[in-house]
């Protein structure tokens, strides 16, 4: 019986050290979700400061606000909830290049392949949000 | 005014603006490797070509096997890796974009100084609810 | 996807030193999408003589590719200069599409405008409510540049990286040449129908 738990014990560890441990570099990607709009809620969240100029500088919103950030593995075949009913798939095929689908309700909305450099964000946008706002999907090296 | 979706303008295009068939790959290539032979290939800059096509140093003397090591270790930390088909981009690069759905537009825009790249769709149509 | 990428690059080294079988496994993969290409740009009756010049160019330049684009999108560009070069070089000047000889660009059309598509005949007005039939008659209207950008990205289905150096274009190019064309394509439809 002690050998037992002993050995589930040690089986339990290292499946728990095995998610983290996989997911060495180029094995995911860090995902954010951000929401665009009017409202005067401002630009919240200091992890947005990367990508906060070339969104002021390109797009007409008033506000900015990080809703969801997390690592997405690329070596499933299902697509990873994100936020707000949006789902994201990627795919590593090759040195730094990923196809990154975007889905939302099981439906596909966006497929894009992307070489990603370091500290270079890819952000996908347009995608809706309330009445008068967009998501954008920001996905970058970890 | 009807609404025509563009799947179905895609679709019907396909059907009808087809390339003619390929021909076959066994009878294609072998009439390259009859071309081929007689186009030679640039040759590639001498300090990319790979270690072991290096000029062999001369052997016996104690002095000069010395020096022409240290010559041999100095070189090869001059050369750079074998270029890859794929290589990192300074900028991160969109290779490809594809709108699943009926959509108004679509623009890409890179920025050097923000260090960022933006794939905007506009009037994306998800039919939500 | 690592394994293929592996192989890929044993190809690619390979054929670089000279290796004309490493050459065609790495090269017959995009054989389809150059076919399309070329075809776009210079018609059916010089297309293999074209698609064998541009692989026969690709392999002797191979040694000094940089990576600095995909593999499919350097032979594009290839395939681009092939057909330019070709089309000067051509003494063949008797063609269906005449007409789009006299433009500017003097690139070779994508869809044959014979003359009496022009003016629709009582037989064909009776057709003209067939999505199809329509459709060419759109595609005839637009510019060579945005039915060149059309056809090679909605029907052959080539990336934007790909319709940019088949092109000789910037991808920004090619996204605004289809913007106007799909819209322009769709508005035409759309009238025909209503």
């Amino acid at each position: 019986m002690k050998t037992t738990i002993h050995v589930a014990a040690l089986a339990a560890a290292i499946l728990a050290l095995a998610g983290p441990m996989a997911l060495a570099q180029g094995d995911a990607v860090l995902v954010r979700l951000v929401a665009a709009d009017n409202s005067e809620a401002g630009d919240g969240n200091g992890e947005l400061a990367d990508v906060l100029p070339l969104l002021k500088d390109n797009l007409r919103f008033k506000s900015y606000q990080l809703l969801a950030s997390g690592k997405v593995a690329t070596g499933g075949t299902q697509p990873t909830a994100v936020g707000l009913g949006y789902s994201i798939l990627v795919t590593k095929q090759g040195a730094n290049t990923f196809s990154v689908d975007v889905s939302k309700g099981g439906r596909s909305l966006v497929k894009t392949r992307v070489i990603l450099a370091p500290r270079q964000p890819v952000m996908l946008g347009g995608f809706p949000y309330n009445d008068d706002g967009k998501v954008i999907v920001v996905v970058s090296l970890p | 005014m009807k609404r025509v979706r563009w799947q179905q303008i895609r679709a019907t295009l396909r059907e009808q603006c087809q390339p003619p068939p390929l021909r076959s790959a066994d009878e294609f290539w072998a009439d390259f490797r009859a071309r081929q032979q007689l186009v030679p290939q640039i040759a590639d800059d001498p300090l990319a070509v790979p270690p072991r096509f290096a000029v062999s140093w001369l052997p016996a003397l104690t002095g000069l096997a010395i020096v022409a090591l240290v010559a041999v270790l100095f070189t090869k930390n001059l050369h750079t890796p074998p270029p890859t088909p794929v290589q990192a981009a300074r900028l991160s690069e969109v290779e490809e974009v594809e709108v699943m759905v009926e959509y108004g537009g679509l623009m890409i825009m890179q920025d050097a100084e923000s260090r960022g790249t933006l794939v905007w769709v506009t009037g994306m149509e998800t039919h939500d609810g | 996807m690592t394994n293929t990428g592996h192989n890929e690059s044993e190809l690619f080294a390979r054929a670089r030193q000279g290796d004309a079988e490493a050459f065609a496994q790495l090269f017959e993969q995009y054989r389809p999408t150059l076919c399309r290409v070329v075809y776009r740009l210079v018609g059916a009756d010089d297309c293999e003589d074209v698609v064998m010049e541009s692989y026969l160019k690709a392999w002797r330049a191979i040694p000094g590719f940089r990576g600095r684009s995909a593999l499919s999108t350097w032979l594009c560009r290839i395939a681009r200069n092939c057909a330019i070069d070709w089309q000067r070089q051509s003494t063949r000047r008797e063609r269906h599409h005449v007409h789009e000889y006299e433009s500017e660009e003097d690139e070779a059309p994508l869809i044959e405008r014979t003359p009496d598509e022009q003016q629709p005949t009582p037989e064909r007005q009776a057709h003209l409510n067939d999505l199809g039939q329509i459709l060419q008659e759109g595609l005839a209207q637009l510019s060579d540049e945005h039915r060149t950008a059309l056809v090679l990205r909605e029907i052959d289905g080539l990336s934007y990286c790909n319709v940019a150096a088949a092109t000789g274009v910037s991808i920004g190019t090619v996204m605004s040449r289809l913007f106007y064309a799909r819209r322009r394509l769709r508005r035409i439809v759309e009238e025909k129908l209503a």
